[in-house]
């Protein structure tokens, strides 16, 4: 069995690619990641069994086949400091005024008086797919802004450089930058079931056609309560099935 | 060869049966070695011709949907709205470059003077494998060294990333020295000795001989030397990515973020889907780097040639 694509999806697929093969030794399962599109390319041309994707596929390739493995929850995510220790959410409009170049300044949502610096993510990117499709609908980003196209990059970035502001997937979120609510309410998995915190989406594996044999084994392992339970949601992803 | 061989086994009949199994064997030799190395020429030659064919089919495909005109000139690049303007890019990349070869080119020169001129032989020795040891750094460690030294030191204001096409450029000049180094003292190393010796028989110090002879008359292999600089910094990828901030815009200035064409490939390539529009134009983005890189390289040839006519 051999999946590519998406590297968000690769420490997921790698863990549980190591758990199927020890229960079936006569089995492998090779995963690489080069990138979301690289993934639907592969699998559209039969190059590769399975396409990992943070993306739907382009409307042209009917034949794949989807099945969602895990639920990434997105935050906007802001660097610390005392020009935003009283902001702890941020309204819709406001996300959109600030990644749109309306809003400049902290003192504009609340905090202390201090530019904002926005990051953002290549237009490529899984994550700022899902950012422009849920909160910033029609609304243009502002051009120019800095660029990084990992979300390692963009955390380390948002760590250090005073007023700066992106989105990143929460499994990223550590304790060097600060997860901002929206509309009051975190992303916690409880609100991203009861349908309360709309920044999130789904990881995917596509097929070309049905599943079959040693690869539907593999998807319908994905999708069990053992990866589910042990690989999914320590990873602080989501269960497929947390949001129907 | 072959004629003066068998006339050599006619003069020597008693020794025939034993030199023919050598000849052939020498026979075999001389024809594996030329097949040898016609393959390793042909090789390379279908090696350049496969680039520049991956390259050209989906880079022509993108003039089915932005003509030449717009994808020179366009100042907006942003192609998953379908806006397939690369000035913004080749605009980055040659401010990257005319940055790094400003502050590269007369260091490198001047270095190159001490290596070949000035310096005593343990320092040039020292000095040499320093420059050796620059050039097979790989680019990821100048990058890393830029995100982690250069760019907090250009965080000046709050707010500021310190990303842009200053320490882009910083990074390459310090990528494109040895290069600058090599060539320029390749270029002094080969003045003939006599004109040297000719400088200081009429007179002239070693500042005159150095700077009002040896250097004018290397200066088409130093501006040669200048050229590989300059392309050796428009084609670096990932130490640019790493500094640059990567947002495809025109510059403003040389501390807001920017982007070249060789950084906008890398970011791009692993998301887009080949086959679309958005990943044909990133390889018209590399063959335009390819075609500048030729145009380039075409120059600096010239201009050494020029040297080596002077030379003779």
């Amino acid at each position: 069995v051999s999946a590519a694509g998406s590297s968000a999806l690769l420490p997921l697929a790698k863990a549980a690619a190591e758990k199927f093969e020890s229960a079936h030794p006569d089995v492998t399962v090779e995963v690489s990641a080069g990138g979301s599109g690289q993934g639907l390319a592969q699998v559209e041309q039969g190059a590769v069994d399975i396409g990992d994707s943070d993306i739907p596929p382009p409307p042209e390739m009917t034949d794949l086949v989807d099945h969602k493995v895990a639920v990434v929850v997105f935050a906007v995510v802001a660097n610390p400091g005392p020009f935003n220790d009283k902001v702890t959410s941020l309204t819709k409009d406001q996300v959109v005024g600030i990644f749109s170049g309306a809003i400049t300044n902290w003192k504009d949502v609340g905090g202390g008086d201090q530019p904002i610096t926005v990051l953002n993510r290549p237009d490529n990117s899984g994550t700022k797919k899902v950012f422009v499709s849920v909160i910033m609908g029609t609304t243009a980003l502002a051009a120019g802004t800095p660029v990084e196209d990992n979300s390692g990059t963009i955390r380390q970035t948002l760590a250090t450089v005073a007023g700066s502001i992106s989105y990143l997937a929460t499994p990223y979120v550590d304790n060097t930058v600060k997860a901002l609510a929206l509309d009051g309410v975190d992303g916690t998995g409880d609100n991203v079931s009861a349908g309360k915190y709309p920044f999130y989406s789904f990881e995917h594996m596509f097929t070309k056609g049905a599943a079959a044999g040693s690869v539907k084994d593999f998807l319908d392992y994905m999708a069990s309560d053992d990866v589910q339970n042990n690989v999914v949601v320590p990873a602080h992803y989501l269960r497929a099935d947390a949001v129907k | 060869l072959e004629a003066e061989a068998a006339a050599q086994a006619d003069t020597h009949p008693s020794a025939t049966k034993n030199r023919r199994s050598s000849w052939s064997l020498t026979r075999i030799t001389d024809i594996s070695a030329s097949w040898l190395l016609a393959g390793a020429a042909a090789f390379l030659i279908l090696g350049m011709a496969a680039v520049v064919l991956f390259l050209a089919r989906p880079g022509v495909r993108t003039f089915s949907f932005v003509s030449p005109a717009n994808f020179l000139a366009g100042r907006t690049w942003s192609p998953a709205s379908n806006f397939f303007g690369a000035a913004p890019l080749w605009v980055g990349s040659l401010a990257t470059s005319v940055l790094a070869t400003a502050v590269a080119a007369p260091v490198g020169v001047i270095s190159a003077v001490f290596i070949v001129e000035i310096g005593p032989p343990p320092i040039v020795r020292l000095l040499r494998s320093a420059v050796e040891l620059f050039a097979s750094i790989p680019s990821v460690v100048y990058g890393f060294l830029g995100l982690t030294l250069l760019v907090p030191a250009l965080q000046r204001r709050p707010g500021d990333t310190g990303l842009g096409i200053l320490p882009a450029g910083l990074v390459l000049a310090i990528m494109a020295l040895p290069t600058i180094v090599t060539v320029s003292a390749d270029a002094l190393a080969a003045q003939p000795r006599a004109r040297r010796e000719a400088a200081l028989a009429l007179g002239a110090t070693r500042w005159q001989s150095t700077w009002g002879v040896l250097v004018p008359a290397a200066t088409p292999g130093i501006v040669a030397g200048v050229i590989f600089g300059f392309a050796r910094a428009m084609g670096e990828t990932m130490a640019v990515q790493m500094v640059i901030g990567n947002a495809a815009v025109m510059p403003r200035g040389i501390t807001t973020p920017a982007a070249t064409l060789s950084s906008e490939i890398v970011m791009e390539m692993a998301n887009t889907i080949p086959g679309t529009p958005q990943n044909d134009v990133l390889f018209a983005l590399a063959l335009l780097l390819l075609v500048g890189s030729a145009v380039l390289i075409a120059i600096a040839r010239r201009v050494a040639r020029r040297a080596g006519g002077a030379n003779a």
